[in-house]
């Protein structure tokens, strides 16, 4: 039996595998292109209401949890959060801006989360760089610094980085420097604007030459590391899943997100409620919520909107979520999806003429 | 395969995960990185196991539950237990 079946019934038969926590919006850096409504105000998840949410989840079945921001280390239960989640059997991820786990913190999340992934950002190469992204002096050396003790540790460690302006000429740097770390990594191309609609953070993304010289530093790596790597190279490659399914993603089937006021989300970038937590319990609104057959309605238009447009366009990233926060309308082409579907174009056409 | 091994229990390894997922059950091995998928069976043999059962008493509610003979059903634990113990997703308790 193969776990890519797993996932395809999950999406075709609305299994809920994975759920994303968003614990908290308060963050100890201060990022120029934070996707998140800092503005959004509402009455937090007790802790209470956290473990009665994770025993919930549990009785459903759900193998795979993200503890999310704003910076999740910030929330002041979070280690009550986690443990309970750890002592339920939940595969957790923790997405961590890292600044915060030095030496004793990592040990603390090691021994008493045990997480199966600790996601860091990373903004470049250099100081100067991440720095200026973070807003906050000696975050970069701060953050090596405790990747090497995540991974002294025995921690696993992905890098998460996001394609900008600003650091879109040290993208061969950032590759050495997380081979160096001997930590995973997945580069975003692609600049989203906030959860609010604001689209400032877009005045830093990347130029098209930026983002050439991307693809070319990822194919590169590709060919030498054989593709043994945690990033895909956009457009580059099918994607069984997708490939086997009705749905474009698993948006509202196979995962939701949950933000801090218990708004449950089809997914992290679709920010449209299907339900509250402070009204519901999550089982309730997993059958039975009309938001939610909405969404996986719209995914599975989306896949045939795609379809009209060529292979290239179903292996592209198009977002219904981003899309949504563009224009409302979650099957409306925006710029990045349609540059997406160029270079997944592009890259058919050169395994084409290979 | 001695007598006192058909009473052994097994637990899950402490840095693997399990669910059930209606006719299927999958593994996370943190450590290793890697996921396997269990059949139905073999999901039910997991849930035995992490209701502390002995490998006889395993046998036993797998003949309960199935239609398979007492022989059938050891042959099956224990393939699947070994592959488990050797992919280090259970261990003995």
């Amino acid at each position: 039996m193969s776990y890519s079946n797993t996932i395809k019934r999950a999406w075709t038969e609305n299994r809920l595998m994975s759920v994303l926590l968003e614990l908290t919006y308060a963050c100890n850096l201060d990022c120029t292109f934070c996707y998140n409504d800092l503005a959004r105000a509402g009455q937090p998840l007790s802790l209470d209401q956290y473990r009665q949410l994770l025993d919930d989840l549990a009785e459903l079945g759900i193998l795979s949890l993200t503890l999310s921001g704003g910076e999740p280390l910030a929330h002041p239960r979070f280690f009550d959060i986690a443990s309970h989640a750890r002592s339920l059997g939940f595969v957790i991820r923790l997405k961590t801006n890292g600044h915060a786990v030095r030496p004793a913190m990592a040990e603390k999340i090691r021994n008493e989360v045990d997480p199966f992934i600790i996601e860091v950002s990373v903004h470049g190469a250099t100081a100067e760089t991440h720095d200026r992204q973070t807003r906050v002096a000696g975050s970069f050396e701060r953050l090596v610094a405790n990747i090497r003790t995540m991974t002294s540790l025995g921690l696993r460690v992905k890098a998460n980085s996001v394609l900008t302006r600003w650091n879109e000429h040290e993208v061969e740097g950032m590759l050495t420097l997380y081979d160096e770390l001997g930590v995973l990594f997945q580069i975003d191309p692609e600049v989203k604007p906030r959860d609010n609609g604001d689209m400032e953070p877009l005045a830093i993304e990347a130029s098209a030459e930026g983002r050439a010289q991307y693809r070319s530093a990822l194919r590169a790596r590709a060919k030498r590391d054989d593709a043994d790597t945690d990033t895909e190279l956009p457009g580059g490659g099918p994607k069984p899943v997708v490939q086997q399914t009705d749905k474009h993603c698993g948006a509202g089937s196979n995962n939701i997100a949950i933000d801090p006021y218990g708004s449950v989300l089809p997914c992290v970038q679709w920010r449209v409620p299907v339900g509250n937590l402070h009204e519901q319990r999550i089982a309730e609104i997993w059958s039975e919520s009309a938001g939610l057959q909405q969404v996986r309605e719209t995914t599975k238009a989306a896949r045939r909107m795609l379809e009209g447009l060529g292979d290239a366009a179903v292996t592209s990233n198009f977002c219904p979520g981003a899309a949504h926060v563009y224009s409302g309308d979650p099957l409306a082409l925006y710029p990045a999806a349609e540059q997406g579907i160029a270079a997944s174009a592009r890259a058919r056409v050169r395994l084409t003429v290979l | 395969m001695s007598i006192e091994s058909q009473q052994q229990r097994y637990r899950l390894d402490p840095h693997a995960r399990f669910r059930v997922m209606d006719d299927e059950g999958i593994f996370v091995l943190q450590e290793a990185g890697e996921v396997l998928v269990v059949n139905e069976v073999g999901a039910f043999i997991v849930e035995q196991l992490q209701a502390e059962r002995s490998v006889d008493e395993v046998v036993m509610a797998i003949t309960d539950r199935y239609a398979v003979d007492q022989d059938r059903a050891r042959a099956d634990a224990r393939s699947l237990l070994d592959a488990l113990l050797e992919a280090g997703a259970i261990s003995k308790a």
